[in-house]
């Protein structure tokens, strides 16, 4: 169905490609313009863009037509300084931009003239014309010789420039009747060749006003008039317009329609195509060889004015093609009998330049590539790319030529070597071109934004990032943890040592000691030293006992913490008189807790202990450790005397060494009392789930600006009060 | 110290001598602490060894009635040489003789089937009073221990064997000790007498020696335990 459908159109292109292309591009037509309202009928409306309304003639007063001002072209019967009549003028029209330039190929001292007694002369000018058209048509130029007689083959050129390459233009060359006959060979140069008028030699002198009027596409930046004089009566000039016929509605009345307006007219007009093949010519490179690869290349626009509505491509080649799009791989062909068709309208969707690039191997003898794409607007609009000498050869060696928007200037233009249906590639049975083969239509590439560059380099960039991130924290990290390991070691082992080594020595001493006082009854006079050896080495082991507690990595934990702090209370109160007892919440969390943490809260606690030992005189007192929202609370409270502590000296009473090491703790201390009503000392420091992952801390929190001080002087006193009375 | 001093027995008869055994890798501290309690008399040593293997090999046959063990030693940990001895003589009491009163250090101890603990600078009296009050049914509990030995039967608390949990009674106890009450005024409290009280102690000892011993054969039959 859809190959019917395929087929169909191309015949319809077909049809129409044909009068198009057999017709050469330009149209040349003669209309009649009326003598009442012949202002509405001349065509010349202010909607249209012109490039040049022009008015030749010795008239002085503005002109205007329908909204369009026209540009007075007065030219002197004389030339400056000089009785010498002009051959040249020219100039550019101010209201719309265009150049103009009038010649005459006369001899020298002969030129143009402006005629203004013509009006005088006219007989019967306003049965012609009316409106500013009467006006336009009154004032003229013509050619003045001396004599007055214009020869035979007399050439008047008019040339307008200012125009784009390959647009639709209108040349309106206006006259009427004079009072002998002229006749007058009129021919056109817009689309490259000379176009004569059809109905060559036109007589001005038929009767009525008119105009000759040739649509073209622009070839090159000018179009040019050619007027030959076939009777020595030469061309009077009236005025000339010429207006764009793309952005304007090119409507224009006159009895007599050459051709449709909205036939298609071509944008690009390659060399004359065999319309029922619908492709240009075989090209290869200048020469051919066997075993030869051959790239061809082509860049074209297509405009933004109009969407495309079809695009077909029709290809063969002798032996091998291959060939691409904007390069886009389009497909492969092995057989020059089949032209391939592809349907490209869904690749060429965006206006712009395009490139074509096709690759041909010959394997042996003759060689060629063969092509034509038709690209059809929407506003009926056709551009047309075939194989011609146009397209450029790329040198093997050159990369990514397929998507170059521009040629080198290096690379050497293809050569034609034989026509469409013409020998070599010739069919003995049928016409060359009818064995058609559609290739699937091709898609355009849907590039998910995952895979399209900007976000490749965003997501691997990002991975980069990610990676450098990763690997620096992660190395932060080991180191730390390393760090930290090889701390938490040093800190097991130098506990064991202290536990193995001093700790077991000041054991043995004391025995020794003890065993020596045992021995040494006869000795009063040494007993007071032994007892003395014994209690100071006691007192070592105490302290030190205390010093492998913090040291020791192993009890770096929250529970260890509060079990000590309850082991050391009990033993702190056990030799006094002061009852002890303890509330120690069950629910208390399971965290890892720094020495840091472990030795302050200890410190502190022991600060709060020995003041209410020394000052409070209580009978009773009370830890308390509960775990308030991240926080661990330890409370110590006594039913001593109590006292105000705003007039309390902290100096000596430790207040101040309890607040410092809380604050060292990273917590807080609090103290509540008052005289007769005891003592609550509250201590409460916050406790995180690990501190390890904190590496971005660039100092490390509380506890570790602390210089790990043994606390073998904090615990003298107590523990020799401790000695003495049990001793006692 | 470390052994509560109240509640000492007092009726020792001055014939009566106490068998007892030195296990202490330290030969100074075997010399001098035999030297020191034999002084008083009613201790005899029976065996001393520098080594847990030693001990398991010689203790046995001597049969002492106390045994004084050390923790760290070359070897076998005075905790695993514990646990073999208690089982080899059940009526025999094994304190724990260390330099450190750390609980933390201790309660494995006690944990294996030891019946106390004693620190070795402490002063020769303190330890031969311990010593006499151990063999007079006195079970050494601190609140520090007691605070453990609760912590022990609260992680245990999925035991199967209901006669492994602690009684109420038992509780009690542990959970007013651990609040730093003293037996005494445990008695007080509860209405109940120090022997009592001693006890309901040895019986949460007891469960605790039971979950050990179980755990360990749990353990050497690779059943989980719980």
């Amino acid at each position: 169905m859809s190959f019917l459908l395929r087929l169909s159109r191309s015949l319809l292109i077909a049809i129409w490609l044909f009068p198009a292309f057999s017709a050469l591009a330009g149209t040349i037509s003669v209309f009649s313009l009326p003598a009442t309202g012949t202002d509405l009928a001349s065509g010349i409306d202010s909607n249209n863009t012109y490039l040049c309304a022009l008015s030749f003639g010795s008239g002085d007063k503005p002109l205007c037509i329908n909204g369009v001002p026209f540009q007075q072209v007065h030219l002197n019967e004389h030339g400056a300084g000089s009785d010498e009549r002009r051959r040249f003028f020219s100039g550019c029209d101010t209201n719309h931009g265009g150049t103009w330039s009038v010649s005459a190929a006369v001899p020298a001292g002969d030129g143009f003239a402006d005629d203004d007694s013509a009006i005088g002369n006219l007989v019967g000018a306003e049965v012609q014309a009316d409106g500013a058209m009467l006006s336009l048509l009154n004032h003229m130029i013509f050619v003045m010789t001396e004599p007055f007689d214009l020869t035979n083959g007399t050439t008047i050129r008019m040339n307008f420039g200012g125009l784009s390459v390959g647009m639709k233009y209108s040349l309106r060359y206006y006259y009427r009747q004079w009072s002998e006959d002229r006749y007058i060979n009129f021919s056109f140069v817009g689309e490259g060749a000379e176009e004569p008028y059809a109905g060559n030699p036109l007589d001005l002198d038929a009767g009525g006003a008119a105009f000759i009027e040739y649509d073209f596409v622009a070839a090159t930046n000018d179009v040019t008039l050619l007027m030959k004089v076939v009777l020595p009566n030469g061309p009077h000039i009236f005025g000339v317009t010429l207006q764009s016929l793309l952005a304007g509605t090119g409507k224009h009345g006159g009895s007599k329609m050459a051709i449709a307006a909205s036939a298609p007219v071509p944008l690009v007009s390659s060399a004359v195509l065999p319309p029922h093949f619908g492709v240009g010519s075989w090209i290869w490179a200048s020469e051919t060889r066997d075993q030869q690869t051959c790239r061809f290349w082509k860049s074209f626009v297509i405009p933004d004015t109009s969407p495309v509505s079809s695009a077909t491509l029709r290809i063969a080649a002798d032996d091998y093609y291959h060939v691409f799009l904007d390069g886009e791989d389009l497909g492969r062909g092995s057989d020059w009998r089949i032209l391939t068709i592809y349907d490209l309208r869904l690749l060429l969707g965006k206006p712009g330049t395009h490139v074509l690039a096709v690759e041909g191997a010959n394997d042996f003898g003759p060689a060629g590539v063969i092509l034509g794409l038709d690209i059809q607007l929407k506003d009926e609009q056709l551009i047309f790319i075939g194989s011609d000498a146009s397209w450029r050869v790329v040198p093997n060696n050159e990369r990514n030529w397929e998507t170059k928007l521009n040629a080198s200037p290096a690379w050497p233009k293809a050569k034609i070597v034989g026509s469409a249906g013409a020998s070599p590639w010739k069919l003995d049975a049928r016409d060359w071109g009818s064995i058609v083969l559609n290739a699937p239509t091709p898609q355009p590439v849907v590039v998910p934004f995952w895979q399209q560059l900007w976000f490749e380099i965003a997501l691997f960039s990002f991975l980069v990032i990610s990676v450098a991130i990763g690997i620096y924290l992660t190395g932060r990290l080991v180191l730390n943890s390393k760090e930290h390991s090889v701390i938490r070691r040093e800190r097991a082992r130098i506990a064991r040592d202290l536990h193995d080594g001093l700790s077991a020595g000041l054991t043995q001493l004391v025995v020794c000691g003890e065993s020596a006082k045992s021995n040494l009854h006869s000795c009063p006079e040494i007993q007071p030293d032994l007892d003395e050896i014994c209690l100071k080495a006691r007192l070592l082991l105490d302290s030190l006992k205390e010093t492998i507690w913090i040291v020791n990595s192993q009890r770096d934990s929250l529970r260890d913490l509060i079990m000590h702090l309850c082991d050391y209370t009990e033993t702190f109160l056990k030799p006094t008189t002061v009852r002890c007892r303890f509330d120690v919440a069950s629910d208390l969390p399971t965290l890892p807790c720094d020495v840091g943490i472990r030795r302050n809260l200890m410190l502190a606690v022991k600060e709060a202990l020995c003041n209410a030992i020394k000052y409070s005189g209580a009978s009773e007192l009370q830890l308390r450790i509960h775990w308030d929202d991240h926080e661990i609370v330890v409370q110590v409270e006594d039913n001593g005397k109590g006292f105000d502590p705003t007039t309390a000296n902290k100096e000596g009473n430790g207040l101040i060494n309890m607040e410092q090491r809380a604050k060292d703790a990273g917590g807080r201390c609090r103290v509540v009392s008052s005289p007769g009503a005891g003592c609550q000392v509250e201590i409460s420091v916050p406790l995180r789930r690990s501190r390890r992952f904190y590496f971005w801390h660039r100092t490390p929190p509380e506890g570790h600006n602390d210089q790990l001080t043994f606390p073998l002087k904090a615990s003298a006193y107590e523990a020799t009060e401790r000695y003495r009375s049990k001793s006692a | 110290m470390s052994i509560s001093a109240s509640g000492l027995a007092t009726n020792l008869q001055s014939t009566s001598v106490y068998t007892f055994a030195l296990v202490d890798d330290e030969n100074a501290t075997r010399e001098h602490w035999i030297k020191l309690l034999e002084s008083f008399h009613d201790f005899k040593c029976v065996a001393a060894c520098p080594t847990g293997e030693d001990a398991l090999r010689v203790i046995p046959a001597a049969r002492p009635r106390v045994i004084l063990m050390d923790i760290f030693m070359p070897g076998i940990s005075g905790i695993a040489c514990t646990a073999q001895l208690k089982t080899a003589l059940p009526q025999t009491q094994i304190l724990i003789f260390t330099a450190s009163d750390d609980p933390e250090l201790v309660f494995p101890a006690l944990e294996a089937g030891a019946d106390g603990y004693l620190i070795k600078q402490a002063q020769p009296a303190e330890v031969h009073k311990a010593l006499l009050g151990v063999l007079n049914g006195e079970v050494p509990m601190t609140s520090g221990i007691a605070r453990r030995v609760t912590e022990y039967f609260r992680k245990r608390s999925n035991l199967p064997h209901q006669s492994m949990h602690l009684s109420h009674r038992e509780r009690e106890i542990l959970v007013m000790l651990s609040k730093g009450y003293s037996n005494k005024e445990i008695a007080a409290e509860l209405k109940l007498s120090i022997t009592t009280i001693n006890s309901y102690l040895k019986n949460v000892y007891e469960k605790m020696h039971v979950h050990s011993r179980t755990q360990a054969v749990a353990k050497y039959l690779s059943i989980p335990s719980s």
